[in-house]
């Protein structure tokens, strides 16, 4: 006789594991044995979503079976049924379930009770679905807090619009809650009581995000949708806001150890000064923080602080919609050692050796903006994947980069158009001094190196395969013109006539001569580079030649 | 140094302790007793499993050891079995349920990982009814009961 491998639950769960929800529903209703192991697993995740078409037959063919939870005001017969068959089967199994999707905000208001022992609450509202959750929304709310504060042992807590959820995040218009950040603030303080959260994700309401982090001993990821950079540069207290009700929010004072008195009526720019060397870090064993910031301008500064604040940081993503731009800074040296980052890393970075990297991606970045981003991360980076490098990002790579940095641009190093005008010698001279500065330097997919040949004279040890690697270009070596070649065998043919005699050169021979001369020590430098690797790129085969 | 097993009917087999260790239940004893000859007692594996066991084992002996990946998402692939494991695994279902519950007693997580993935493909795309003639299962519930079952849980099929 077989040993019946069904008869022992801790063989049941791996093979259930397997089996999707439709497949759990199918074993549900094998036996009597079945259904003791596999109804756990089946309510186990459990999806308020916006239909059940299963029960839609079973009650009437018309009813779309969750949508008549989510509209309070309908009491038809079919809702009726409705609402009684799926409470007795919540109220029977909603124990089961630990990880709760919320799709259909408004059914919590039937069935929110049901459900006590959640480690993973993901909600998402959504403005859009047909008004519901703008209607019931400080209803709906409340069920939400209900259900965290019912369940200490909640690991995830995402609260979203669903268009957050689903990184559609520059497509949509931002949903803007009116007035409705005190009472999310109010809330989210009474969160204090979950030891074992891991993961949370806010993008509601504004409230002291930073300071919030430090109330879960656990929490290694975190994600949040602020109104701006201000909301972070200068924190908001909902607690101070209470005591001075009757008073400007503008001018209260902070109460912790950032800056003091700062006065942001006008929305605006003066941040620099008041973040940077005033933050002081923080307990928390945070990894990982993305921030959405909806309005007003990005501040590199942010970047620092952020890293200041949260000692143990390894990744930070911040998207700016406004200008709908986004930077992402990875310093973990073991990227698939924790949490899951699906929506961090766009598909193109999966792939890509651990180390520090830095990635930008959308126009409007500046290059003094980068610059002074590279210049304030706090390793030296490995990687940096950006569409366009301008000179002063150059620079501060060349300052602030390991010695193996792989540069990873969109095709254009060197623009000679647009806003990275950057004058051809400067341009190839920082090339340069990167290239010093990281023997190893690798720039993938960037056709436009220009390398000026005062750097190659001045570098004649440079690895010459590396240079070819680098498919950079030289430039830099002067031309004569006609005029010029002429004068200069007028003079060449007078010092040969009067090989003894004294040579007096005007001012403009003696300006040929030098640029000839300049022109030789060039070509010699370049001859001796191309003798290593012949496929160097240049410009000079004619001067060559001669 | 070989290693000696000892099955439930009294069969020994030689094997590597690389191989051997591939259980972590054995790599544990022979950490914890020591090495010798004395043969190691599987009381709960016949031969004709043990047999299995260990070609999967020496099959398998270079593999890196699999790091646990308890990842949030329960819903894993069951589709990426190797070719070589697949045609392990065939096999009637008798000798199936009891490679997985060996794999299980003497812990060799990859086995039981293949093991688990094969039964939830019997599994996969059947009916109630088809799972337990596979399976050989008695409904023993009344009509009621299992129209009542089935109204419960549809709640829960999320499609």
């Amino acid at each position: 006789m077989t040993r019946d491998l069904f008869d022992i639950p801790e063989l049941v769960y791996p093979i259930a594991a397997y089996l999707d929800s439709q497949e759990l529903f199918n074993c549900v209703q094998v036996s009597k044995t079945w259904a003791s192991h596999f109804v756990p697993l089946l309510w186990r995740s459990f999806r308020l979503g916006h239909r059940s078409p299963n029960q839609s037959r079973e009650v009437g063919e018309e009813i779309d079976a969750w949508d008549c939870f989510a509209n309070a005001g309908s009491s038809g017969h079919k809702t009726r049924m409705c609402h009684q068959s799926a409470n007795i089967a919540f109220a029977k199994n909603g124990h089961y379930t630990r990880e709760l999707t919320v799709e259909n905000p408004g059914a919590l208001l039937f069935f929110g009770s049901h459900f006590s022992h959640l480690n993973k609450l993901i909600c998402r509202f959504s403005d859009s679905y047909k008004g519901h959750f703008t209607r019931d929304r400080d209803e709906i709310l409340n069920r939400v807090w209900e259900l965290v504060v019912k369940s200490p042992h909640l690991n995830t807590l995402r609260l979203g619009v669903a268009e957050h959820e689903h990184g559609h995040f520059q497509r949509i218009p931002w949903p803007f809650y009116p007035n409705n950040k005190a009472v999310t603030a109010q809330h989210l303080l009474h969160l204090q009581s979950l030891p074992m959260l891991q993961h949370l994700s806010v993008s509601m309401g504004e409230v002291e995000y930073f300071e919030f982090c430090t109330r879960f001993p656990r929490l290694v990821e975190a994600r949040f949708r602020l109104q701006s950079v201000q909301s972070i540069l200068h924190p908001y207290h909902p607690q101070k806001e209470r005591d001075i009700n009757n008073n400007n929010i503008n001018n209260h004072n902070h109460n912790n150890n950032s800056s003091s008195n700062v006065n942001n009526t006008d929305g605006s720019n003066n941040d620099d000064e008041r973040v940077g060397p005033n933050v002081e870090a923080v307990q928390c064993s945070l990894k990982q923080l993305v921030l959405e910031i909806a309005f007003g301008r990005f501040d590199p500064q942010l970047v620092q602080m952020v890293f200041r604040r949260f000692p143990r940081l390894e990744r930070l993503k911040i998207l700016s919609n406004p200008l709908k731009k986004y930077i992402l800074v990875d310093l973990s040296s073991d990227r698939q050692a924790w949490a899951s980052f699906d929506d961090i890393y766009p598909e193109e970075y999966q792939d890509v050796p651990s180390g520090p990297l830095l990635a930008l991606d959308g126009s409007f970045w500046y290059d003094n903006e980068v610059a002074e981003i590279i210049g304030l991360l706090p390793v030296p980076l490995k990687r940096m994947h950006w569409k366009r490098i301008g000179e002063r990002a150059i620079d501060a790579l060349a300052t602030h980069c390991s010695e193996t940095l792989e540069v990873v641009t969109g095709g254009v190093l060197y623009r000679s158009s647009g806003d990275y005008d950057v004058p051809l010698e400067r341009m190839s001279k920082t090339v340069g001094v990167l290239l010093a500065r990281c023997p190893k330097l690798r720039i993938v997919d960037s056709p436009k190196l220009m390398l000026h040949i005062r750097y190659l004279m001045d570098h004649p040890w440079v690895c010459c395969d590396h240079l070819e690697q680098l498919r950079c270009t030289v430039v830099g070596i002067p031309k004569m013109s006609a005029e010029e070649k002429l004068l200069v065998q007028v003079v060449l043919d007078r010092e040969e006539q009067q090989p003894q005699g004294e040579n007096h050169h005007t001012k403009e021979e003696r300006r040929v001569l030098e640029k000839r001369d300049l022109i030789g020590r060039c070509l010699k430098a370049l001859q001796g580079h191309l003798e290593k690797c012949p496929n160097l790129e240049h410009n000079f085969h004619d001067l060559l030649v001669r | 140094m070989p290693i000696t097993l000892l099955s439930l009917d009294d069969v020994q087999f030689k094997v590597d302790k690389e191989v051997a260790e591939r259980s972590i239940l054995i790599k544990n004893m022979i950490e914890d007793v020591g090495e010798s000859d004395a043969p190691i007692p599987l009381p709960n594996v016949s031969s004709s499993v043990l047999k299995k066991v260990i070609e999967y084992c020496e099959h398998h002996r270079n593999d890196p050891v699999q790091t646990q990946d308890e990842t949030d998402d329960p819903r894993k692939r069951s589709n990426d079995i190797e070719e070589w494991d697949m045609k392990f695994m065939m096999v009637d279902q008798e000798m199936l349920f009891e490679i997985i519950l060996a794999a299980n007693y003497l812990d060799i997580k990859p086995l039981l990982d293949v093991g688990c993935k094969t039964v939830a493909n019997i599994i996969k795309g059947k009916t109630p009814e088809e799972i337990r003639k596979v399976f050989n299962i008695v409904n023993d519930f009344t009509p009621e009961e299992e129209a009542q079952i089935k109204k419960e849980n549809e709640w829960a099929e999320d499609r």
